[in-house]
């Protein structure tokens, strides 16, 4: 019997110092082989650059959007003549999509917009001789459609828009405090019939907070060159994703993320952190389930990109390729790509005032 | 009870009647009924780039009285279309009883121009920050160079 017993003990003991050198292989804490070394995380390379002669573009409007087929669309001003240009990735225009096409209503400003699955376009307009705004619908070769006025017995600034498969848009924007003497915009995010009827109010998380930065004149919601405009909102994203619902970024750092069903209910909120506060999100795009979402630091003008799931589960960060200290890409992320690879396009503008690309990919 | 319906009618005719004066008194031609904010990019030589607000008017007709849009982005003279003066938004402005408009400015151009110099423009001078050269460059209302492209 004390035989047998130490015969299993022996036995544990072999058990346990097999186990053990296992693990020790598998946890890295053997001594380091200096020869084998750790595999560097993907980084961006700048794999090509295109000057569209055909095209000119002193400046950039923020969204830069693209569609599935990696077409861009962008627009250099907001009067209701410039319109939006969608472009093929050599640069070919394949459609223009202006304001003032809707001979039906009076446009003063054309501002944000946003690209359905299906390749409309919904863009945010502002009405001469109203306070009303529209949202006008664009067919995918550029033909106004129809619009959608926004029904609310309110005044307000309406700075985001995206639409769900049913028609029904998705508006995040701000309008004045009731209670206050200052110019203090409070958050106001609502869910509209394609007729434009007020369905539902969608109640953000961190609205509250958002309210009370404002209230407080926190800079980093109302800065003092912007006194009139509540940055959390007007800096923010919008997009509408594979999985049916659109997503929100708010201006914040870290940027914080919603997404919200059609039927308007926030079925998810998570942020993004860039690891450091003083990068703020300043552009996101969606490709299958993967989100883009580009940091800036404002002093140093130097980026990331944090790629998340949809469930904002942290994938990868690219930080900016360098030449001589010098950042290669810039701020105009206009593209994120995952088919048929992982690619992301940026604008720019080359010599003479022609539009520019710039393609990165991880490597 | 015959009167008071008398009452009631004056009262009912007297409110249709004055209704449309508080709805006209919604819009006030000129004036600014709040602010649009929207970002910018741009890029330019020496590896200039840039990302910052502008602020324009949300007017109630055509949006000639007020704004503020002005900067330069990477040495590209920015405004928006036909603006000038300081903007507030609608129930500001209409608590005040509407503020008097200033003149329409309907054009920017940079101070460089060939020709031009400080003193000769220095009471409409406008400076705005240059953050390529991380100074304060100073644009001139004069002829506005368009920032929107295509051809």
């Amino acid at each position: 019997m004390p035989i047998r017993r130490f015969t299993r003990a022996g036995i544990y003991v072999v058990v346990w110092f097999g186990a053990a050198l296992i693990c020790r292989g598998q946890s890295g804490t053997a001594p380091k082989d200096e020869n084998i070394a750790t595999p560097k995380p993907p980084q961006l390379a700048l794999v090509d650059s295109v000057v569209v002669k055909s095209e000119m573009a002193q400046g950039f409007v923020d969204p830069l959007k693209c569609d599935g087929d990696g077409n861009l669309y962008l627009m250099s001003a907001v009067d209701a003549t410039s319109g939006i240009r969608k472009l093929n990735a050599r640069g070919e225009r394949l459609a223009l999509f202006v304001a003032n096409s809707a001979s039906d209503l009076q446009v003063q400003l054309a501002t944000y917009f946003s690209v359905a699955p299906n390749g409309d376009v919904y863009q945010l307009a502002f009405l001469r001789k109203t306070i009303d705004r529209a949202v006008l619908v664009y067919s995918k070769d550029g033909k106004y459609k129809r619009h959608i006025k926004l029904n609310v017995n309110f005044d307000w600034v309406p700075s985001e828009v995206a639409s769900f498969p049913d028609g029904d848009v998705l508006v995040a924007g701000s309008k004045s405090d009731p209670n206050s003497d200052v110019h203090v915009k409070l958050p106001f995010t609502a869910l509209f019939s394609s007729s434009g009827t007020l369905r539902k109010q969608v109640a953000l998380e961190d609205d509250e907070k958002i309210q009370d930065m404002a209230v407080s004149g926190d800079s980093r919601v109302v800065p003092p060159d912007h006194p009139f405009s509540n940055m959390a909102v007007v800096g923010g994203q919008m997009e509408a994703a594979g999985d049916g619902n659109v997503y929100l970024m708010r201006r914040m750092s870290p940027a914080i993320v919603y997404a919200v069903s059609p039927d308007g209910e926030v079925v998810k909120r998570f942020s993004v952190d860039p690891g450091n506060a003083d990068y703020m999100p300043i552009s996101m795009h969606i490709a299958g389930r993967r989100i883009a979402i580009l940091f800036r630091e404002p002093q140093t003008d130097e980026v990331s990109v944090k790629i998340v799931d949809l469930e904002g589960r942290e994938l990868e960060t690219y930080d900016e390729p360098k030449v001589n200290g010098r950042g290669t890409l810039g701020l105009a992320f206009a593209c994120y790509l995952t088919n048929p690879k992982e690619r992301l396009v940026f604008l720019y503008t080359a010599n003479d005032g022609y539009l520019g690309f710039r393609i990165a990919e991880p490597q | 009870m015959w009167s008071r319906g008398i009452w009631l009618f004056l009262f009912s005719v007297g409110a249709a009647m004055i209704a449309p004066t508080f709805a006209r008194a919604d819009i006030v031609e000129g004036e600014c009924y709040g602010t649009l904010t929207y970002y910018m990019y741009c890029s330019g030589e020496g590896g200039c780039k840039e990302y910052f607000p502008i602020d324009t008017c949300i007017d109630g007709t055509d949006g000639s009285f007020c704004n503020t849009g002005y900067g330069l982005c990477c040495g590209t003279p920015i405004e928006e279309d036909n603006a000038s003066g300081e903007c507030e938004d609608a129930r500001r402005a209409l608590k005040h009883g509407g503020r008097s408009a200033a003149k329409a400015v309907d054009a920017v151009a940079l101070l460089r121009s060939p020709g031009n110099s400080v003193l000769d423009l220095l009471p409409r001078a406008i400076f705005v920050p240059d953050r390529c050269a991380h100074s304060y460059g100073v644009i001139d209302p004069g002829a506005f160079h368009k920032t929107s492209g295509g051809t």
